[in-house]
Formats: structure tokens, sequence, C-alpha cells
């Protein structure tokens, strides 16, 4: 008996140490139709290499950055994980990722779309490699609209046209109390939430007026509907409500297939003629400052960039990849909706990724719900302005 | 030897070394943040004043043609890379790119050397070159030009360490017995007193000793420190325009600090021994071992699912834990005592503003017009409900029942989002129903009290079942017969309804009622999902206004401090509460 103990576990030694190969975990928060691509991009990797494998795990998006947050500094967690580059900053400043400088053999900032590489930037030190580049675009049912406006005047006129709230029906639907959405008019104008020395400029005299549209829209016009949820947008698109709506690329999927749509650039703001700047999040792999195996991790991050995974990436999980020569491929350039992803990113701006940033969402939120019920955006804004200075004070930053 | 006095002589023993050796290593964390930055400003540079140093070491920058190729193609002027050694550096440039590549290579480079000022004897430092522990800096001359600096930054800390003097410690111990033992003899009224006395001067002197060893070899570092720094100040031949930091630390403070902690809780401990709390505390630990051992799983799961946690979130509630910190070790941080203050709670408590939603106060008066409201709806409808269904001549009574009992079955926060959906301006069903009846639709969440509401109604659907439930259990344990009885004696039924139900339902009814309220007083997910706090933060209760501050802004000290507070309130109330169910207790009998 001890025997033949002793023979398992001396195979099962051997076996090990025959098979002993660097795993590599990644985490990643992609559903649908994205989690299929990765999950392809996955099992060609783990094909094509025998000395490294990637262990992928889904893990729920809601959850995502605070388990990265706990998990890293404790050294459990992945060796590499994909996420957007807005919690670079806290990351940096907790000693979660790690840079890549030295991983870098050459300029890789050529093979990525324009704006994709910068905000992955922190600290003037690159810590992420970016795979998708995402900003809200404006959607348009065909059905109800035959050109997209290019103004918002034009949008305007055109949405009042369909606008009918006895029925319903709604010329423009986002979410227009949410800052994020309400991002892409602010920036339009001119406004920023922060400037050059990272202090808070929520209040500016641009943001103010960027505000005053947000609310003459839902007041003044009466296109957009009261109390705008993600939901709301979904149902009133997909039962031909809404002539048109803002939103990001993660829509597609939640459009009915009967729905026909396409989708264009957001429109210049008539006040000031320049293009609407929506947000923009790059949405990169990066790597555990933890990580064991760091060169092997690195590996595998060039890997889900390079132009392989980045074509199954865009023509599988419908991403508008950050990789550039994907677009040039004939299955991409054809896609309706893409190359119309990759242009608004030239007109956007990379939501700021400095851990400032988390203090604003909360004030700014409040400020545009209020305005958007009735109340003075310069009020609205000088309060929420002030509240973010408290708070980050208080949280000891200067 | 009486028995008392073997437990009085070993637990003194043991306290001691057991202080000295926490003591140990408290002082080891005692550490340097060596952070330094050498800046130069408008300095004329001899040219080679560094190169010796590390040319011995294998690097040499004129040597290195394709780095100084490098640097003489970029047009642009380079005024300053700073490196840190190792994996963690930043480069600051007007040219980045290059910049990068450029500190690529000297990173290189790096890795081959080695570091003259290594381990001495008096210091030790947990750390490789490699790892980055010295700041340096390369002058970058171009054509006899000063063009800019290469900077390696160093942001590890150094630990020290004081060995325990083993030898102090025997001759202390020795003496402290032997006069333990006379105290016994000659003193054995004021034992107890002269037995801590003597507890914290062996402390003391125990501490001290560690201390000074400790400082001494502060000492040798700051002036090693002080040193290596005039020697870059003469091979530069600058004076004025370099400022080199000097890092002078003492540990006497810290010292006093944990000598007055030590003393403390030697002393509470001391008087358990003295009466007699510890030796019985192990004494029924010994006799019932056998049952000791066969909880000791569930024992670890517990302390290390509540108690650890509980004992984690009370130790940083009083610290200012952020995200500036959150990367500091964490031994070193909770064993830093100047980290613990009581300013969070002061921050949270002092100042009244029932005008600010965002205030405390007003945050918690809502909490508690919340719970309250919410308990009398569960109730009231509840025991109704029970009643309705209690009634024999109901048909269809298991149905209504399954029917009522859905809202609680359903996970709380899909009824949430139902209902938060049912609660829209235009296209919720309750303003559908207010418009059929001729009212104006409201808009529910721009309002704090229509939010507030809207919160009520959800968290009411969610919350009566529970109460249904119990209040049926009980009624129908209640016997017939009292009925009959007070039937007999001529009351009605409202009379029978308060002498016989209620009083017989109050037992079963108020431990139900205690935990709801601690439910509904930390009622997450309704707040969350219905209002989301809003508007403008005046539907927030307590435990949500917490999470806001640790996830949303990271201040997880402040947010730990706001929930000591919950706990204490909510520990508050459960002891208050106890007294009134004991008192109902006797129902039965």
């Amino acid at each position: 008996m001890k025997k033949r103990i002793f023979v398992i576990s001396l195979f099962s030694l051997m076996l090990n140490m025959l098979f002993s190969q660097t795993q590599i975990v990644l985490w990643h928060s992609y559903r649908g139709a994205e989690k299929t691509a990765i999950n392809k991009v996955v099992a060609n990797f783990n094909a094509q290499n025998k000395d490294v494998k990637i262990k992928a795990l889904a893990v729920p998006f809601d959850a995502f950055p605070d388990k990265i947050t706990a998990a890293i500094p404790r050294g459990k967690g992945p060796d590499i994980f994909i996420f957007a580059h807005d919690r670079i900053g806290g990351w940096v400043e907790g000693n979660v990722i790690e840079p890549l400088d030295y991983y870098l053999d050459d300029d890789i900032s050529e093979n990525f779309v324009e704006g994709a590489y910068k905000p992955m930037v922190y600290n003037e030190s690159l810590y992420g490699l970016p795979m998708a580049v995402k900003s809200i675009v404006l959607y348009y049912n065909t059905d109800l609209l035959k050109n997209p406006p290019k103004t918002t005047d034009e949008m305007i006129a055109v949405a009042k046209k369909f606008t009918d709230p006895k029925s319903g029906k709604y010329g423009l639907v986002y979410e227009n109390a949410n800052y994020y959405y309400n991002a892409c008019w602010m920036q339009g104008f001119g406004g920023r939430v922060f400037d050059k020395n990272n202090h808070p400029i929520i209040n500016s005299p641009e943001c103010v007026r960027s505000f005053q549209f947000s609310q003459d829209l839902f007041l003044k016009d009466k296109i957009v509907p009261p109390e705008v949820s993600n939901i709301l947008v979904t149902t009133l698109f997909n039962e031909n409500k809404a002539a048109m709506a803002i939103s990001g690329p993660w829509f597609r999927g939640e459009i009915a297939k009967n729905i026909h749509y396409k989708v264009a650039l957001l429109p210049i703001i008539s006040e000031t003629n320049t293009r609407a700047l929506p947000f923009m999040s790059s949405e990169g792999v990066m790597m555990s400052a933890k990580s064991k195996n760091k060169d092997a991790a690195f590996k595998v991050m060039k890997y889900l960039v390079n132009d392989e995974s980045a074509y199954i990436m865009a023509k599988i999980g419908k991403q508008p990849v950050a990789n550039k020569s994907v677009y040039s491929h004939k299955d991409i350039a054809d896609d309706p909706f893409l190359p119309i992803f990759k242009k608004q990113i030239k007109y956007s701006i990379p939501m700021p990724s400095i851990p400032q940033m988390t203090f604003v969402w909360s004030p700014a939120s409040s400020a545009i719900n209020a305005v958007i019920n009735g109340e003075s955006p310069k009020k609205a804004l000088d309060k929420a302005e002030n509240t973010v200075l408290k708070n980050l004070k208080a949280a000891g930053f200067k | 030897m009486k028995k008392s006095t073997k437990w009085k002589i070993s637990s003194f023993i043991i306290l001691i070394i057991f202080f000295g050796l926490i003591y140990q290593k408290l002082l080891t964390n005692i550490s340097v943040d060596q952070e330094e930055k050498y800046t130069i400003e408008n300095a004329q540079i001899v040219v080679n004043s560094l190169s010796k140093d590390l040319e011995d070491n294998g690097f040499n920058f004129s040597k290195d043609q394709e780095f100084i190729n490098k640097i003489k193609n970029d047009q642009s002027n380079i005024n300053e890379i700073s490196i840190v050694l190792g994996r963690k550096y930043f480069v600051s440039t007007n040219s980045n790119l290059t910049a990068k590549k450029i500190s690529k290579k000297i990173f290189d480079i790096q890795k081959k050397i080695k570091f003259e000022f290594k381990k001495t004897k008096n210091v030790k430092i947990k750390s490789t070159v490699i790892k980055g522990k010295y700041a340096f800096y390369k002058p970058i001359i171009i054509k006899g030009k000063f063009k800019g600096l290469v900077i390696v930054k160093n942001t590890k800390e150094t630990f020290f360490k004081a060995n325990f003097s083993s030898t102090f410690l025997i001759f202390t111990l020795i003496i402290l017995v032997g006069l333990l033992i006379l105290m016994e003899i000659f003193l054995p009224k004021y034992q107890m007193i002269v037995g801590i006395a003597l507890f914290a001067i062996s402390i003391l002197m125990i501490n001290n000793n560690i201390g000074q060893k400790l400082q001494k070899n502060v000492d040798s570092w700051n002036i090693q420190k002080q040193n290596l720094a005039e020697n870059f100040r003469t091979k530069l031949g600058i004076t004025n325009q370099i400022s080199l930091p000097k890092t002078q630390i003492t540990v006497s403070q810290s010292v006093k600090v944990w000598n007055i902690s030590f003393i403390l809780i030697g002393t509470i401990l001391l008087l358990l021994v003295y009466l007699n709390v510890v030796q019985r505390f192990f004494e029924t630990l010994y006799e019932y071992r056998e049952a000791y051992f066969y909880i000791l799983p569930a024992m670890t799961g517990v302390f290390l699912l509540v108690f650890f946690p509980f004992i984690y979130g009370i130790l940083i509630g009083f610290t200012d834990y952020n995200l500036t910190n959150f990367s500091t070790n964490l031994v070193t941080y909770f064993t830093n005592i100047s980290n613990y203050t009581f300013s969070n709670f002061i921050n949270i408590l002092k100042v009244f503003n029932l005008h600010d939603y965002n205030n405390f106060y007003f945050t918690l008066i809502h909490t508690i017009v919340w719970t309250v409201l919410n308990l009398f709806f569960h109730v009231t409808i509840g025991v109704a409900l029970a009643l309705l269904l209690n009634n024999p001549r109901l048909k269809g009574r298991t149905f209504f029942k399954i029917l009522l009992i859905l809202p609680w079955a359903i996970p709380n926060y899909i009824t949430s989002l139902i209902w938060k959906g049912m609660f829209h301006k235009q296209f919720g069903a309750i303003n559908g129903l207010l418009q059929t009846l001729g009212f104006q639709p409201i808009s529910w969440f721009t309002q704090a009290h229509t939010a507030f509401i809207a919160n009520l109604v959800t968290n009411v659907w969610l919350g009566f079942p529970f109460m249904m439930i119990i209040a049926l259990g009980a009624l129908q344990s209640i016997p017939k017969e009292l009925y009959e009885a007070s039937a007999i004696d001529g009351s009605t039924k409202w009379q029978s309804f308060w002498t016989v139900t209620v009083p017989l339902l109050r037992p079963a009814m108020i431990p139900a009622i205690i935990l709801g309220t601690i439910w509904t007083f930390n009622q997450f997910n309704v707040i969350y999902l219905v209002s989301g706090g809003g508007p403008d933060g005046a539907t927030e209760l307590l435990i949500t206004d917490a999470y806001k501050m640790a996830f949303e802004q990271y201040r997880y000290g402040y947010a730990a401090a706001y929930c000591i507070i919950i706990f204490i309130i909510l520990l508050g109330y459960g002891s208050f509460t106890s007294k009134i169910s004991k008192a109902t207790q006797g129902a039965y009998e």
C-alpha cells in the first residue's frame, strides 16, 4: 500500500515537472460578444504557446475596480487585467499597477489609433496597452430620420418635429442627468473638469453655458423625456419612439433586431461652432504590480493587442479596437459602425485618470440633476465645485 | 509556594517577555522615508565630478557612445531626466519618447552597478541595489555645456533594528521575581499595587534599554547619510545652490508613547491575574478542553469572518487611512501610534447643521425617522394581514399567504428596481394612476420629501411580509380557550383584541421589531437603488453615506469612523430594547 502511494506521488511529481508552465491569470469584465471574442483570443494564444498559458476569468463590471484595488496590494488577484484608463491614477498612487516602459522595445504608439495611447500614460509613464477606445456617438433610427443632424440647431429642429409627449415619442433620448453623457456638451462648449494643475473647474463659464444648454433641451425645447435612465433609452429606441439616442458602443447589443439604425458623429454645437466632445475611455490591458511573471505577462499583453487578436475583438466582439491596422481590413472598413466610432475618438477627450476625478462624479451629477429640473446652472455648479473642493481637502489632496 | 504565587510570577515573566518582543518588533518598523530629490538651479557643474564613482562601477557615459549620440541627436533641450532605480521610475523632459528610450538605456546599464554603500555593521538595509536604495545623480554634458541631470531617486524606506539584550532581560526578571516573593511574604496586603509598580518599572527599564540601542543605530545612520551628502557637495564643488536634505530622526518620542501604552495594557492584564480571572479562565479551558476542541473550527471561523474585520474596521476608524496612504505597508501603518487620532469622530460630530443635507445630524435624524416610520407600517400592516389570514372562515388562505409572502421572497434589489421604474415621472405606473384620478404627475425624485415617500413605499412593500409571518405564527399559538373565556366575561371583539391578542403577540413581535429596526436602519439596497440618496443627498442613510465616503472618495478611515458611530447607536438601541424584551418574557407564565 505504502509503496503504491509512493509510486503515485512520484509519478504525479514527474508529471508536474514535465508540464510546468507559466500561468498568467487575466481578469476582464466582458460579457456577450466581447466575452466570446476574448475567449477566442485566449484559446488562440494557448494553442500557439506551450510554455505560457492564459487563464481568463470574467469578473462583474460593477465590482471590478474595487476588487482590483483590494486584491492586488495583498498579493492576490490577476497578473494582468483589462479595464478602462480612468482608474489608472488611483491605481498608480496605490501601487497596484506596473509601469510598462521597461518592457517596451520600441515605439508602439504608432500601432494605435490616434488618442488611444495617451490616456494610458500617467505621470509620463505608460501603464497599459490600449485594446479598445470607447466614446459615445449619435444613434439614429433610419425609419424615422433619413440623415443625421450636423449641428445642434438642426438636431433640435428635427427632434421637435418628432416629439409628441402624449404618445411617448421623443426626438432625442440620452441620460441627460448623468454627468458622463452631459460631458459631451460641456467639453464641446470648451469646459473642462480639471485645469492643468489638476484643480477642478467644473463651474467655469463654459460649463455653466453647457448646463444651460442641457436644461434648455429638456425644459425649453422639450425634446428629451423626463428622468431618463439607461433602461428608458433602450426601451424608447427599441419601440421606435425615439428618433435619436446618444450612447456608446455597448448600446449596439441592446438594440432590438427589428430596429433600423445607424450611427453618426455627435453634432456641432451651433452656439460655439465647435463639435460636441464626449469623454473617451481607452480600455486597455494592465499589469499587476505584484505579478510574479512579469515578462511572461507582458508577452501575453502584447499578444492581446496585436493585429490578429484585435481583428477578432473587432469582428466577433464588435469592439472599436485601438489597433490601427485593423481598420484597413476589408471586413472592418465595410462595417457601418466601427469606422464612425473610430472617427469620434478624434473628437473626444480622454476621461481624466487622476484620482481626484472620483470626487467629481457625485457632486457634478447632483448639479446636473438639479439643473435639468430647473435650478440655475451657475448656482448648482458653484455648489458642486465647493463640495468637490471640500471633499478633496478632507481626503488629503491639496 | 502557593498556587496563586506561581500564577503571578509566571504571568509577570510572560508579560515582560511578550512586551519586550513586541517592542522590539515595533521599533524595527521605525523607518526613514528617504525620498529625496536633488535639484540644480543655474549650476555650473564640473564635468567629471561624479564620473569616478560611477566609472569604478562600470558606468561610463563617455564610453557609451550610443547613449551620447542619442542625446546629441535630440534637437530639443533635455532639461531634466529623473530616474528611480529599478522598475519604478519616471521621466520628465520636454521630449517624451526619446527620453524614455534613454532612460531605458540607463536602466539597462544600472542593472550592472553595484553601489558602494552597502551593509554596514549597525545599519541593516533590507534591499538590494536593483530595487532602488540610494539617490545619486549624473550631469549630462554635451559639448561642455550642462544640459541636464540624471537623478536616481530613492523611494524606499530604511528599517532599523535593535536587538534585545538577553542578559539584561534575565537580570531584570530575576530581580523582579525575587522582589515579588519577598513581597508575598512580608507585605501581602499591598501585593497588588506593588506588583503592578514593579512591572511598570521593569517595562520602562527594558524599553529604554532597547530604545537607547536603537537611537545609537539611527544616529550612526544619520551621520553616514550626512557624510554622503557632504561628499557629494565637495565633489560637485557647489555649496549654496544645491540643497541636500538632512535626515534626522529620533526614537525617544515613540519610546515614550509605547511605554505608556504597554504599562496600561499590562496593568489591566495584571489586575485580571490578581483578581483570579486569568486563572479561572485557564482552569475552565483545561477542564472543558474536549468541548473547546470541538468548537475550535467554528471559533476560528467566527474570529476570521466576524472579529477580525470588526477589529480591523475599528482600528481604521481612528486613522486617516485614505487613497494617499493606501499603498503604505499595513504593519508599518498600523503600528505607528501617531497615526491614531480622534479627528475623524470630531470632524463628523462637530458641525450641527440641519439645513445641510450632507451633515451628519441631518442624516442621523433622517435615518431615525425612516426607521420609525418603516417599522410602524411594517408592524401595523403585517399584524392586520396576519389577523385576516388567521380567520378560519377565510377561503384560500394558503393562496393568499403565498401571495403576500412574495414581496419578501423576491430578491430585494429586483423589487427596488421595479419600484424605481413605477415611480418614473412619465412612464411610471404610480403617476399613471394619479393622472387617471385627475392629479398632476409628480416628479418623485427631484424633491426630498417625495423621494423619501418613494423609498418608504418600496421598503414597506419589502418589509411587511416578515412581520406578517411572525405575527401569524404567534396568533396560531394563542389558545382558543382564552378568547372563549373573554367572550363569556362579555367582552367585545375589540376588547378581546386588546386584552388577549396584543399581550400574547408582544413576546413574539418584540424580537422581530428589534431585528427589523436594525435591518431598516442599515437598509442599503432600497436607498441606493431607488432614490440613490438624491436629491443632493437628502435621502441618504448613515450607511449609504459611509459607503460613498469609502468607495467614491476612498476615505476609508473616515468611513470606518462613520460605521463605528452607527455601531454604537445600534448597540445602545440593542441594550435598551433587550431590557424591554426581558420585561415581556413573563407573558406566558
